[in-house]
């Protein structure tokens, strides 16, 4: 299956995720008009949101979010882990 | 510390954005003066954040039709859509002591002597946080950063006479389907300069290269041949391919 959701951060920045998933997610694209230091570090951002079950929890997408080494600017760990959830419920 | 003022040359799109990345990573090894540069484009184009995806941004039918260059920036934030003359695009190449690190702050900081400069020709904009330049009646300009390990680029379009209607042709802002969400955040209006002041555009930038000078030690200069060739061999490697443009 495939879906997508968009979270608009208050007075920030805009986060579509989508999600290619079956009892897991399998492939996840992150896009937006968001900054990310080092930017380089966008495919590891990605990378941390699969093969978690789709039954994940919100702790556990911030968690993966969180331990990517680098800077989210105009959105959080928790914009991001409620629109991938968001994406697959 | 002495910074170089460049205004001169003008580029393609892909060629400019190459010049973003050649000219930071000059500055990162030590091998170019701290240095303010107004950018010359030859055609109308949009400048795609690093992190957007292309057709979510881009009519893509009517840019291919109507030849406006899409390229992907090294810079996050949103797409701009600029014309030759019609809009003011500046950069800062700056050693990262200089600027804050707290990313927030450092954007109004970095934006606030253009802001000034606005202001002395009569424009009354503000700076809107997190990267946005604006006048009471809409957005006039926003700001995109990008981090080395010694070098901070800090670049800034504002809108002087754009098209606007043209830009909601070429950008899907302008599209109904468009989910509300995106358009909630992109809708902010457009407010341009023109509208606001009797000063032409070569006037509102020796306004801000004035501002510039007498705050900052700054000396006229100019790009070296080896910068320029460098950016012309990447833009033709990676911001002229669909590859990097169309990679989300």
């Amino acid at each position: 299956m495939h879906d997508s959701a968009t979270v608009k951060v208050p007075a920030g920045k805009l986060v579509e995720v989508d999600v290619t998933y079956d009892d897991r997610l399998t492939d996840v694209r992150v896009t937006g008009d968001f900054f990310l230091e080092p930017p380089e570090r966008h495919a590891s951002l990605e990378a941390a949101l699969e093969g978690h079950p789709t039954d994940v929890s919100r702790t556990t997408l911030v968690e993966a979010i969180e331990a990517v080494d680098a800077t989210l600017i105009g959105f959080d760990a928790e914009h991001l882990a409620d629109a991938t959830l968001e994406a697959i419920r | 510390m002495t910074y170089r003022i460049v205004d001169a040359g003008t580029y393609s799109e892909p060629v400019q954005q190459a010049l973003e990345g050649v000219l930071t990573e000059r500055l990162d090894e030590g091998d170019l003066e701290p240095t303010l540069r107004f950018w010359h484009r030859e055609s109308p184009a949009v400048a795609l954040g690093r992190f957007q995806a292309y057709e979510d941004e881009v009519a893509v039918d009517y840019v291919d039709e109507h030849d406006v260059d899409v390229v992907r920036r090294l810079t996050g934030g949103g797409a701009m859509y600029v014309e030759p003359g019609a809009v003011i695009t500046y950069s800062l190449y700056l050693p990262r002591e200089a600027v804050s690190d707290d990313i927030e702050a450092s954007y109004a900081e970095l934006d606030q002597w253009a802001i000034d400069a606005l202001r002395s020709v009569g424009l009354d904009v503000f700076h809107e946080p997190l990267n946005d330049i604006s006048h009471a009646d809409g957005k006039i300009g926003g700001s995109a950063q990008l981090r080395k390990d010694d070098a901070v680029l800090h670049h800034t379009t504002m809108s002087y006479a754009l098209d606007t209607s043209e830009m909601l042709r070429v950008l899907r802002i302008g599209e109904e389907k468009v989910s509300d969400k995106a358009i909630e955040s992109a809708e902010k209006r457009v407010a341009v300069m023109r509208d606001y002041v009797d000063a032409n555009r070569a006037e509102i930038i020796d306004a801000m290269k004035e501002t510039f000078a007498d705050r900052f030690d700054a000396e006229p200069g100019s790009l070296p041949d080896d910068v320029v060739n460098d950016a012309r061999t990447r833009a033709t490697e990676t911001f002229a391919t669909d590859e990097w443009n169309r990679k989300l």
